[in-house]
């Protein structure tokens, strides 16, 4: 009964959002690039990233994200170990300042949960993930009937992301030990990322 | 014509691709595109002893969305920028070997300049862009399960394949 009736409350502030004057839907892509702990190696990672987002209420959005990024670092022999990370992510996005004046940025916190799967020539790691970010978007508003047709604004987003997600079990194997016991496991991987594109609001 | 760069299996090649597209006008901002496309390849990685050529043909329907688009009336240039979503068909033959069929998820963007001179027809099209494609990797057969890098699920190759090509082409319609 409770999911119903927040379903419904959702629908109908969608639907009424959508009447009003600014954009429903945002969307965009991105450079992104940054580091991110697995087991207890850290890696480089650059790629690209897209999103689609739609306004519930005039400050807030619901968007999902996906990324594609390379992920590598060197290990102790100085080899290197080179996969690809995928991730899709779902979210909030939080106005907190908004501006009608074009290029003065406007800050978003972004929230929100997803999955990534870090790929190897050979083996996999798939893990849940929660994320937090802050996010500057400047941009302007595209005045209709004129020479660009069929998006309202468009906007340049920068943002920071931080994420964590449950470790894994470290590569690092004991050389040599007389009482040999577990090794140290950290429980928890952060990652971060930065990112720099284009953004559409139709 | 393009450029290839991607994985099929443990190989990674790369090189030159040739392309011959048609597109359909469904809507204003929505066509269809289908293209065939052959591309001359080579891999030289760590685990082979020389380089090894490959030739790839596919065939592809491809939606194109113009997410926007600019342009004032009465003047012949025009232009868009655009989405990409299909799927292919292709082909993969090495050297020697027999060859590897499957089909592959195409995403992509680019942009599109059209001239567009009411006097002269037919109108040209230049448009550039990326396409990536997703496949399942193929099988490597007797490469024993492992771990290259932190893992949670040993396996023999990575599970999926993926490309991406650089591409500008040249279109003429009315």
């Amino acid at each position: 009964m409770a999911i119903r009736a927040l379903t419904l409350a959702i629908v109908m502030l969608a639907a009424r959002t959508a009447s009003a004057g600014s954009p429903t839907w945002d969307f965009g892509i991105a450079f992104a690039g940054g580091a991110e702990a697995i087991g207890d190696r850290t890696f480089g990672q650059i790629g690209v990233g897209s999103w689609l987002g739609r306004k519930l209420a005039p400050d807030v959005a619901i968007t999902v994200r996906a990324e594609l990024l390379t992920t590598n670092a060197d290990d102790p022999d100085g080899n290197l170990i080179l996969g690809a990370t995928t991730r899709g992510l779902v979210g909030i996005d939080w106005r907190l300042y908004a501006t009608d004046r074009p290029f003065v940025p406007e800050l978003f916190v972004n929230a929100g949960i997803g999955r990534e799967l870090t790929a190897w020539d050979r083996g996999t790691v798939g893990r849940q993930l929660v994320f937090l970010g802050v996010e500057g978007r400047q941009g302007f508003d595209i005045p209709q009937g004129r020479a660009i047709r069929g998006i309202r604004r468009m906007g340049m987003p920068l943002g920071l992301r931080f994420q964590l997600a449950p470790a894994i079990e470290p590569m690092t194997i004991a050389r040599a030990c007389s009482q040999c016991g577990t090794p140290p496991r950290a429980r928890t991987d952060f990652a971060i990322l930065f990112y720099y594109g284009l953004d559409f609001g139709r | 014509m393009g450029f290839f760069l991607g994985d099929v299996g443990v190989l990674h090649p790369s090189g030159g691709t040739v392309e011959l597209t048609g597109e359909l006008t469904l809507t204003s901002s929505l066509f269809l595109r289908a293209m065939v496309e052959h591309a001359g390849l080579t891999a030289r990685d760590d685990i082979l002893t020389r380089p090894l050529h490959a030739t790839l043909d596919g065939a592809s329907a491809i939606l194109r969305h113009a997410i926007f688009g600019f342009g004032e009336k009465d003047f012949p240039v025009s232009g868009d920028m655009f989405v990409l979503a299909g799927v292919e068909y292709e082909r993969i033959r090495f050297d020697g070997e027999a060859p590897l069929l499957r089909y592959e998820v195409v995403i992509g963007m680019g942009g599109a300049v059209v001239v567009d001179d009411k006097h002269k027809k037919p109108y040209q099209l230049i448009a550039y862009g990326l396409r990536w494609m997703f496949s399942r990797a193929p099988d490597p057969g007797t490469l024993p399960l492992g771990c290259d890098g932190p893992c949670s699920m040993p396996t023999k190759t990575a599970p999926y394949d993926h490309t991406i090509v650089m591409e500008l082409s040249w279109q003429f319609g009315r």
